[in-house]
């Protein structure tokens, strides 16, 4: 707890994505560790927020987990090319079932099915005695939540009433776990790490290579968002979260999918 | 003298206490135009930050600021401030509301709570499930924590006191620190109970640890889910008991709401501001 009121400190702020979040956290703290005279300061909201501080200038360093949205871009095109991204690492939705639950694969399309409550019983799609189909989604302020929306329900479809939302990654494995008739969606590290029954999706599981190779649907890139002629303290980080010795080595030990 | 010079004295009279009037109305009516609103509304907790030192300095800076603060809530302030009816809202901890593309927020400092035990504890950590119970009476011996069989003696701060708030409304959702936990007034005498008391638990602001760690008082914050109380943890959000404090203006703000902000961020403001005990950001 010692030096910390110095003004000596040169203090980045980072802000933005809660999936991209856990990984800067591991890797800054690595970074404050190697380089003591650097202070991070990490505020976690969302996406846009990670866009929109740099946008704003009211931060060094933006995170995210999906496109630019339109309504901030229409703001910015003019100066676009002043901005760039550092691709940090890969991360994918996962479809879970409880571990009883026969049916392996779903297609898109019956993803959106089931989470606009348009399909209700998991005997349309071959479990007999499956009974109704009970929904989980994280909450709408989680990242997964808005590219679930985007990928899976598009413009006029939305996730029913239905569903019931929790909070947590931990939560959501655990009700899915304990509900036979249940099926969620989620990040794939948690979904992994829990053990949780994965189902395919468009007969691809969400792995390292599907994922970097976007042949399995639901993956997203985690990204950092900064200006081009951002600070010489703002492109050291960058490049020691790029760099396979050191941030890059950090995502796999977590189990993340790596850049590399 | 006759009656007509008594009215005269009385007319001049009334004649020079009408132009003094009129000039004090008129220069007071200068003063009124020249001055510029400022309207700050929101978390109380950024609020109490800057009515310490931060506001009378700015306006020795900016007298002509007409600066009024209200505490209060921060979702509050953000409704207030997209109706127009305030220039600037005080946010604790990052709200997600509908995205508002129209607001630029702007960190400003980050406050922090430590959970102390004496020095000689054999308690090195604590679960922030255990902490929430020791502070609500549940758990009362140390024998559960894994310490000695006796009994755990709780101290707290008066109500409204910052460090206590955080307590209340970051480890405990909102509930209340139990009322047997007996009351300090102040870090210092926080600082010494504990010091001198084996038994005891309690909680100090970080200022309030800075201030008063010297070596005479043997007091030791506890990891929270086997995180350090450290600036690292601290920046990045891994230690549980912090809250981000921001200012949010309107991307239309006032002159005087843009001033108020660079002036919170400048070197003198991050230092007036940990003066009264957050951590700078800048």
């Amino acid at each position: 707890m010692t030096g910390m009121q110095s003004s000596s400190l040169t203090r980045l702020q980072i802000r933005g994505s809660a999936s991209v979040t856990p990984l800067i956290q591991k890797i800054g703290y690595q970074y404050m560790t190697d380089f003591p005279s650097i202070e991070l300061i990490l505020s976690k909201s969302n996406s846009l927020h990670g866009f929109k501080a740099i946008v704003d200038g009211t931060a060094d360093i933006g995170m995210v987990s999906s496109e630019m949205p339109e309504e901030l871009l229409k703001k910015t095109q003019d100066k676009n090319s002043e901005y760039k991204y550092t691709l940090l690492a890969y991360d994918a939705l996962a479809v879970i079932v409880h571990s009883s639950n026969p049916i392996k694969n779903l297609k898109l399309y019956d993803l959106k099915r089931i989470f606009s409550g348009r399909a209700k019983d998991w005997k349309e799609f071959g479990w007999h005695d499956g009974g109704n189909i009970e929904l989980y989604s994280p909450h709408p302020t989680d990242q997964s939540f808005a590219t679930w929306r985007r990928v899976v329900m598009g413009e006029n479809s939305y996730v029913t009433i239905a569903s019931k939302t929790l909070n947590s990654s931990k939560a959501i494995t655990q009700s899915v776990e304990n509900n036979r008739q249940s099926i969620a969606y989620l990040s794939s590290i948690p979904a992994y790490a829990a053990g949780s029954a994965i189902v395919q999706v468009d007969g691809q599981y969400p792995s390292s290579e599907t994922i970097s190779k976007k042949q399995y649907l639901l993956s997203q890139e985690l990204k950092l968002f900064s200006k081009i002629d951002t600070s010489d303290q703002v492109q050291k980080f960058l490049n020691y979260c790029v760099s396979q010795k050191t941030g890059q080595a950090i995502i796999k030990d977590m189990g993340w999918i790596s850049i590399g | 003298m006759n009656r007509r010079t008594v009215f005269k004295g009385v007319g001049i009279g009334i004649g020079v206490i009408c132009a003094v009037g009129a000039a004090n109305f008129y220069q007071a009516l200068l003063e009124l135009r020249r001055r510029k609103p400022l309207i700050i509304g929101g978390a109380t907790v950024v609020k109490r930050l800057l009515d310490a030192r931060l506001i009378e300095t700015f306006l020795k800076y900016y007298p002509e600021a007409d600066l009024l603060i209200e505490g209060g809530y921060s979702h509050g302030g953000l409704i207030a401030l997209e109706r127009g009816s305030i220039d600037l809202a005080m946010m604790s901890n990052h709200l997600v509301l509908e995205d508002k593309l129209n607001f630029l927020e702007y960190l400003i400092g980050i406050e922090t709570v430590g959970i102390i035990v004496n020095d000689n504890s054999v308690i090195k950590n604590i679960s922030t499930i255990d902490a929430r119970r020791v502070f609500q009476s549940e758990i009362t011996n140390w024998k559960e924590l894994g310490g000695p069989d006796a009994p755990i003696e709780v101290y707290s701060r008066p109500d409204g006191e910052t460090a206590k708030t955080s307590v209340e409304q970051v480890l405990l959702d909102g509930r209340f620190v139990h009322e047997h936990a007996r009351v300090l007034h102040s870090n210092r005498a926080m600082a010494e109970q504990v010091s001198s008391n084996p038994l005891a638990i309690g909680f100090i602001s970080q200022q309030g640890y800075l201030t008063t760690k010297e070596p005479t008082l043997k007091i030791r914050p506890l990891s929270i889910d086997g995180i350090e109380m450290d600036q690292r943890s601290i920046g990045l959000g891994l230690y549980p008991l912090v809250r981000q404090l921001f200012l949010v203006i309107r991307d239309d703000a006032s002159d005087i709401s843009k001033k108020f902000i660079a002036f919170v961020l400048s070197d003198e403001g991050q230092t007036l501001l940990a003066d009264s005990g957050a951590l700078r950001v800048r």
